[in-house]
């Protein structure tokens, strides 16, 4: 069964941490959702932090892949367990994950699609300011109108266990400058979604993963 | 398929050739694919340390980092310095130009695989 676990809003530092945690625990899965507070930024596993010292918030490494997210009002989520629950592959996971979350999203009356595995591949990592949600390649979550709605990284460690964790930033309304990303404000009033969707997203989630047998993870 | 029998394998999908008390490693096809588009390659450097069973580097594929576990203990001697800006000898020579180090072996892992093991193993994880 999935485990839901509660709702936190601490550092960037404080939360990625916690994420380790789940990573290096025993729950078959678990979700959350969170907050980092104050607004900041973190930067992907090999990108150089000190390049987003100037936007004067506080800079976090996190141990996931992909480019920058400025944090700043957004539902930002974590799902973690065994590779055996939760896919087998980088695709498989994220189209478990960001497939459950396109239906939830679909239910609250925000649209998006998942770009799939003939999207364009991710490019490799550039030297400076490189945001996240300045591209979207394949598995991300775009709008509508084709700005980059949800982005999404993960970890993966094989031993001792065969574990996976997978991240993720939904903005509700836009960091500065980052004109060139999707929002849920765009299509809908963002109070009812904070509401309503860390739920609707579990809820879509335990009906991907089904029951779980512990004994045999 | 049927992977070379020249060398053995680690569960989370290394290999290592060892000749003459110099180990060869790098990851298999199986590997390779189930990760996708490779993006970044971080290997250590001549003259560290790896341990068996601990990780010796790591890669990232679509928005994912990967550990990469070393079969054996021992002194780093050789990178493949090329590797990491020609990622695509990962998916076309896995088990060739695609090695990653070269350890001076002082210890195996109790964990290695023979080829008909690990093919079985990728073969039931389906």
């Amino acid at each position: 069964m999935l485990t839901h676990a509660p709702f936190q809003e601490s550092s960037a530092e404080t939360e990625l941490a916690f994420d380790q945690t789940l990573l290096d625990g025993a729950e078959p899965a678990v979700f959350r959702t969170y907050r980092f507070t104050p607004s900041s930024i973190t930067v992907g596993r090999f990108q150089d932090a000190a390049a987003f010292a100037d936007f004067g918030v506080p800079i976090a490494r996190r141990r996931t892949g992909g480019g920058a997210i400025w944090h700043h009002d957004e539902c930002t989520f974590a799902v973690a367990g065994d590779a055996s629950i939760l896919g087998s592959s980088t695709d498989a996971i994220f189209e478990l994950v960001h497939g459950a979350l396109v239906d939830a999203l679909a239910e609250l009356g925000v649209q998006s699609r998942m770009i799939g595995h003939e999207g364009p591949a991710p490019h490799p990592r550039a030297a400076g300011i490189d945001w996240c949600f300045a591209k979207a390649c394949r598995y991300d979550l775009v709008a509508p109108d084709g700005r980059k709605l949800v982005g999404g990284a993960q970890r993966r460690v094989r031993r001792p266990k065969d574990r996976v964790l997978i991240h993720g930033s939904i903005p509700f309304s836009r960091a500065p400058g980052q004109d060139f990303s999707a929002a849920i404000e765009d299509q809908c009033d963002p109070a009812r979604i904070r509401e309503e969707l860390p739920e609707a997203f579990a809820s879509q989630l335990r009906t991907r993963i089904g029951p779980t047998n512990p004994e045999s993870c | 398929m049927s992977r070379p029998d020249d060398r053995r394998y680690l569960k989370s999908h290394e290999w290592c050739k060892n000749e003459d008390g110099t180990a060869s490693i790098g990851i298999t096809d199986h590997a390779v694919a189930n990760l996708s588009d490779l993006v970044f390659l971080d290997l250590p450097s001549v003259g560290s340390a790896v341990t068996a069973g601990e990780s010796f580097g790591e890669v990232e594929s679509v928005k994912a980092v990967s550990d990469l576990y070393s079969p054996v203990s021992g002194e780093v001697i050789e990178v493949n310095e090329a590797l990491p800006d020609s990622l695509d000898t990962l998916g076309t020579d896995a088990f060739g130009a695609g090695w990653m180090i070269k350890v001076k072996v002082e210890s195996e892992s109790p964990d290695l695989l023979d080829a008909s093991a690990y093919d079985k193993m990728v073969e039931a994880e389906g």
